[in-house]
C-alpha cells in the first residue's frame, strides 16, 4: 500500500508536465526449484520489484524503468524518460493521441487455494522428491527431473488520464522429465513438452492427486521409446494431440497475425508476416472447421487478466472463424497505426519493458467429431504428441515440429509406438488442410514465448482440440 | 554502485554464524533502448536495474535469493540482512544438495572497462543522420553492465563494462540485409559507414529472386549464419552433466561412434574479454579450453559440482555449464578465394531459428534468412527464396566440410532478454558441400 500512496502523490505532482504519464509498478516473487535423481538441485527464491515511467511528449511514448525505488530513484528515472522522450520524438514513427491509454479502473485476482507464501520450501521439495521417485519405474530410467517455477505477480498501474488497475496473478509450472537408456539410445519423456502444464492457479496445482501417476506414465512412455522403430518417412494423415498444437497454434497463427509485426516493428528480431494488413476480413486461413479464438478471460488459463498493459478492457474476441481470418493480435496502439480491428493484448514481460502487442491465451474452438471416430476414420496416419522441437521462418511460413511421442494408426485403430516424429508444412496449405477437429479440449501453455527489442519472455496459453490434418509430410531420425 | 555492493557484504558476512557461509552477487546495467521501424523511433526506454543474489550455505543445505537492489546504501543493508535471515529460517527445513561446491576464495580482481558510449543528447539525431533514406529497423542498446561476486571466504571480484551496438536490418520491400555496429567507443561516422555498407549489399537484393528447389546445394556461411548453429550449441551441448544424463549433441561424438572434420576446432576463450573470466562462484576459468580438437571432442564444460557429482576434474565451467565465450578457429580459405571455391550454390549470410530435429544424429533445422544469394560459376546471379535446412552437424561439421576462412569475426551476443547479454563469440566462414534443403 506505502507504494501506492507514493506513486499517486507522484503522479499528482507531475500532473500536466507531459501529456501523458503513467506508472507501473510490478513486484513477482519466484520460487523455482528443482529435483534430478531424488537430489535436490537448486532452490531458487527472487523478488523482483521495480516501476516503470511511461511518458507521452509530441504525441510519442517512451519509457524509463527502475528497480531503484528510492524517491531519488523514481526522480531519476522520470527525468530519464522525460528527456529521452523529447529527444526521441523528433523522429517518431507515430503521433499518437491519448485515446490509446483509455481511462480504466478494475482489479483482477487469478484463482489460487494456497498462494506462495503458504508454502514452505520443504514442502516443494517433497513433493518434487516424491516426483522423481514415480519417475523411477525401471533401472532403464536414467535420469529423473521434477521441477516447479511458481510466481506470484502484483501490479499497479496509474496514469494521468485516471486510470487505476491492480492485478494479482499467480502462475505455476509443474514439470517432471524421464530419460530412458537402451543400449546406445537416449529417450526423454515430459509432463506434456517442457513447461506445457503451467496454470493460473496456486500452489495446490503441486498436490494434485494424479501428479505421481502422470510420471509413472512418463517413465513408462520414455522406456517404450526407447525400444521403438524410428518415425517413417512418408506423406500420411497426421493427428496431432492437444500438446503439440499449442505450439502449432502458437506458431503458425498466433505469431502471424500480430499487428505490430505486420507493421514491421519485429522485421530485425523474430521477423515479418505472410499476413498482410488486407488479408483482414478475406483471407481463407484454414479450413471451415477452423475457429480461433483471443481469450484472456478463461479463469486458469496462463494469460488471462482484466485489463492489458495499455488499459484495455480484455474481451474475447474471434480471430479466425469458419477458416477466414477477421481480427489481428494488434492493442490499442497497432489498431491505429494500421486501421484493423485487435484486441487487448498490450503486455510487457515485466517493469523494465514497454508493452508490445503479445499473445494471450489462443485456442482453437472445439469441434464436432470424437476422437475414437477421428483415429478409425484413417487407413494410414499417424498421431503425434507432446512438442519436442520447433522452427519456423521469419514470414511464419515453412515451419517444422518435433514431437515427444507417435503412435502410427493403421486402419483405423492406434498401433506401434515410433521415436524421433518430426512433421513439416506450410502454414496455409496445413490449415486449410484441416479434417476433423474433436470435441473435446485440454488447456497448456508456453512459459518463454520470446519477441521484441529488447526482447521479452512472457507466458501465453492455449487450448486446443485433438485435430486431423490430411497428407502431411513426416518422417523420422 | 561498487561501494555499495561492498559495504552490504562487509554488513552480511559479519553477521553470519559460524557454522554458515555465504555468497553475494550483483548483476545490472544503465541501459538506453532504442528500437527502430522504417527510419524512425517507434519506442526509445531507459532501464536501471540492478539486483543482489544471496546464496546462503550452511553445511550441505544452499538457498538462493534474489532481489531488486536500492541505491541507498543503509536501506540496501537492511534488506539484505532481512533475506539473511530468511534463508537461515528456510534453511532448517530443506533437503541438502550434496554436489555443492565448497565457498571458497578464488582471489580478487577488479576490472573496469571504461567506453566513449554515444550522447544521450546526440544519439537520435546522429542515428537518424546515418540511415536517412534507408528502412532501417532495429535496436540500439548503450550503456554500463556489471557483474561481481563477493563471499565471506575473502574472494572478491568486479566486471564493468561500457558498450554499445546497433542491431540493424535495411530492408527492400520484402527482402533485407542484417549488420551490426558494435563496441565501446562509438563514431557517428563509423556508424554511417557501416551503414552505407549494409546499402551496398542491399543493391545485390534487389536483384531478380531466383527460386529453388529443396535438395543438396554447396553452401557458404558467414560468420553471423555460423554463429545461429552455434548459438544452438551454447545451450547445452558441451554440458558434462547433460552428457551424463543421456542429453546434448555431442553424445555419439564422445563414444567415437561419429566423427567431426579434422579441419574443427572449437573452444572457450575468455581472452576475447565480452565476459569476466570468472564464474557465477568466483571461480576463474582457464584462459581457453579447447572443446573439439582436430574434430575430436577434447573436453566438457565441467562445472565444480558436477566435478563432484561425477569424480571429473572441473575446468571452473558455469554452473549451468553453458559456454560463454566460444571460438571457432579459422581455417586457410581466403576471402577473394570464397566465390570461386563456393562455384555453384548458395551464399547465406544468415540462419534462422535453429533447432534440433534429431539429437542423437546431431540433426539440427532452420531457415535462411536476409541475405542468401544463388551463386552460378563464383558469380552473385540473386537472391533465393528462403529455404529450410535439416542436416546433421556429423555431416555438415564432417566429410561435407570443405574449409574455413582464414579470418574469423567477432560476433557480439546482441540478445536482450531481461537483460543485455555479456557474451560473444569469434567465428570463421564456412564452406560447405551437399548441405540438405527439405523445404
Amino acid at each position: 500500500m506505502q507504494h501506492q500512496i507514493f506513486l499517486k502523490s507522484f503522479l499528482k505532482k507531475r500532473q500536466g508536465e507531459v501529456e501523458f504519464l503513467g506508472l507501473r509498478y510490478i513486484h513477482e516473487n519466484y520460487n523455482n526449484t528443482m529435483v534430478r535423481n531424488e537430489t535436490l538441485e537448486s532452490t531458487d527464491l527472487k523478488s523482483n520489484v521495480g516501476l516503470m515511467v511511461e511518458v507521452m511528449v509530441d504525441g510519442h511514448f517512451g519509457y524509463s524503468g527502475t528497480s531503484d525505488l528510492s524517491e531519488a530513484g523514481i526522480e531519476s528515472a522520470y527525468k530519464a524518460a522525460v528527456q529521452q522522450t523529447t529527444k526521441a520524438s523528433q523522429y517518431k514513427s507515430f503521433h499518437f493521441p491519448k485515446s490509446v491509454r483509455p481511462a480504466a479502473e478494475g482489479t483482477f485476482l487469478s484463482p489460487r487455494k494456497k498462494t506462495l507464501t503458504d508454502l514452505k520450501p520443504s514442502e516443494i521439495t517433497d513433493i518434487l522428491m516424491k516426483a522423481s521417485l514415480a519417475l523411477k519405474t525401471s533401472e532403464r530410467i536414467v535420469t529423473r527431473r521434477a521441477g516447479t517455477i511458481f510466481s506470484a505477480t502484483k501490479s499497479f498501474y496509474i496514469t494521468s488520464e485516471k486510470t487505476e488497475i491492480e492485478q494479482d496473478t499467480n502462475v505455476i509450472m509443474v514439470e517432471a522429465i524421464a530419460t530412458a537408456q537402451h543400449g546406445t539410445e537416449f529417450q526423454s519423456r515430459t509432463l506434456n513438452g517442457w513447461g506445457s502444464r503451467t496454470y493460473q492457479m496456486g500452489a495446490e496445482a503441486l498436490f494434485e492427486s494424479s501428479l505421481l501417476e502422470d510420471c509413472r506414465q512418463v517413465a513408462e512412455d520414455a522406456i517404450e521409446l526407447s525400444l521403438a522403430d524410428n518415425c517413417p518417412i512418408g506423406v500420411m494423415d497426421l493427428l496431432i494431440a492437444p500438446d503439440q498444437m499449442m505450439m502449432q497454434i502458437h506458431e503458425s497463427i498466433g505469431h502471424p497475425l500480430e499487428l505490430d509485426r505486420i507493421l514491421g516493428d519485429e522485421r530485425n528480431f523474430a521477423g515479418w508476416s505472410f499476413v498482410k494488413l488486407e488479408d483482414f476480413g478475406s483471407l481463407k486461413y484454414g479450413s471451415d472447421l477452423m475457429n480461433v479464438t483471443f481469450d484472456p478471460t478463461v479463469r486458469g488459463e496462463a494469460a488471462s487478466y482484466s485489463f492489458d498493459d495499455g488499459g484495455l478492457r480484455a474481451k474475447k474476441e474471434f480471430l479466425i472463424e469458419n477458416g477466414i481470418l477477421k481480427r489481428g493480435l494488434g492493442a490499442a496502439e497497432s489498431q491505429l497505426r494500421s486501421g484493423k480491428l485487435g484486441v487487448s493484448n498490450f503486455r510487457a514481460a515485466s517493469w523494465n519493458r514497454a508493452p508490445i502487442d503479445r499473445m494471450a491465451n489462443i485456442n482453437l474452438e472445439a469441434g464436432p467429431h470424437r476422437l475414437e471416430n477421428m483415429i478409425a476414420s484413417v487407413d494410414r496416419g499417424i498421431l503425434m504428441r507432446s512438442n519436442k522441437s520447433w522452427s519456423i521462418d521469419d514470414y511464419r511460413n515453412k515451419f517444422q515440429f518435433g514431437c515427444e511421442y507417435a503412435q502410427l494408426i493403421e486402419n483405423g485403430r492406434l498401433t506401434k509406438t515410433v521415436k524421433n516424429s518430426n512433421y513439416r508444412g506450410t502454414t496455409l496449405p496445413f490449415w486449410r488442410s484441416l479434417e476433423q477437429v474433436s470435441n473435446k479440449s485440454e488447456t497448456f501453455a508456453s512459459l518463454y514465448c520470446g519477441k521484441g527489442e529488447p526482447s521479452q519472455v512472457i507466458h501465453v496459453g492455449h487450448t486446443s482440440p485433438h485435430c486431423l490434418f490430411k497428407a502431411v509430410e513426416v518422417f523420422g531420425g | 554502485m561498487k561501494k555499495i555492493f561492498q559495504q552490504i557484504g562487509v554488513e552480511i558476512f559479519s553477521d553470519l554464524l559460524p557454522d554458515e557461509d555465504a555468497s553475494l552477487q550483483l548483476s545490472g546495467e544503465d541501459t538506453i533502448y532504442i528500437r527502430y521501424n522504417a527510419g524512425q523511433v517507434r519506442q526509445n526506454t531507459q532501464v536501471h536495474q540492478y539486483s543482489l543474489t544471496l546464496v546462503y550455505k550452511k553445511g550441505k543445505k544452499v538457498l538462493h535469493q534474489s532481489w531488486s537492489m536500492i541505491a541507498d546504501v543503509s536501506q540496501a543493508v537492511q534488506e539484505a540482512k532481512k533475506y539473511l535471515y530468511f534463508l537461515r529460517e528456510q534453511a532448517v527445513l530443506i533437503a541438502e544438495s550434496p554436489f555443492e561446491p565448497e565457498m571458497a576464495d578464488h582471489g580478487k580482481s577488479d576490472v573496469d572497462h571504461k567506453g566513449n558510449l554515444p550522447s544521450p543528447e546526440s544519439i537520435f539525431q546522429e542515428i537518424h543522420e546515418a540511415s536517412q533514406g534507408t528502412d532501417f529497423c532495429g535496436l540500439v542498446a548503450s550503456g554500463k553492465q556489471v557483474v561481481a561476486i563477493q563471499n565471506s571466504k575473502g574472494q572478491f571480484h568486479w566486471f564493468s563494462k561500457e558498450s554499445f551496438f546497433v542491431d540493424y536490418s535495411l530492408y527492400f520491400g520484402e527482402r533485407a540485409v542484417k549488420a551490426f555496429y558494435a563496441g565501446s567507443d562509438w563514431s557517428a561516422q563509423a556508424l554511417k559507414e557501416n551503414i552505407q555498407k549494409s546499402v551496398q549489399h542491399l543493391e545485390i537484393m534487389k536483384r531478380p529472386m531466383v527460386k529453388l528447389k529443396p535438395g543438396a546445394y554447396r553452401i557458404f556461411l558467414e560468420p553471423a549464419a555460423v554463429a545461429e548453429l552455434v548459438g544452438h550449441l551454447s545451450y547445452s551441448s558441451f554440458s558434462f552433466r547433460n552428457f551424463k544424463s543421456g542429453d546434448g549433441l555431442w553424445i555419439e561424438l564422445a563414444h567415437q561412434r561419429k566423427t567431426l572434420s579434422p579441419l574443427l576446432n572449437l573452444r572457450e576463450n575468455f581472452e576475447l574479454g565480452f565476459v569476466p573470466m570468472f564464474n557465477k562462484l568466483g571461480e576463474l576459468s582457464p584462459a581457453q579450453v579447447p572443446l573439439i580438437e582436430s574434430g575430436v571432442l577434447k573436453n566438457w564444460l565441467v562445472s565444480t559440482a558436477s566435478a563432484k557429482e561425477f569424480s571429473v576434474e572441473t575446468n571452473h565451467a558455469s554452473p549451468s555449464e553453458y559456454p560463454r565465450s566460444l571460438e571457432i578457429l579459422p581455417g586457410t580459405l581466403r576471402r577473394d578465394e570464397i566465390l570461386p571455391q563456393l562455384g555453384t550454390g548458395l551464399y547465406l549470410a544468415n540462419l534462422h531459428y535453429v533447432n534440433a530435429s534429431d539429437q542423437k544424429s546431431a540433426r539440427l533445422t532452420g531457415m535462411t534468412r536476409f541475405a542468401a544469394f544463388w551463386v552460378q560459376n563464383g558469380q552473385i546471379v540473386g537472391p533465393i527464396d528462403n529455404l529450410r535446412f535439416d542436416e546433421s552437424l556429423y555431416e555438415a561439421w564432417g566429410q561435407k566440410l570443405l574449409a574455413l576462412t582464414e579470418d574469423s569475426e567477432i560476433i557480439p551476443d546482441t540478445s536482450t532478454y531481461g537483460a543485455r547479454a555479456l557474451s560473444g563469440n569469434k567465428l570463421p566462414g564456412m564452406l560447405i558441400d551437399q548441405f540438405s534443403f527439405t523445404l
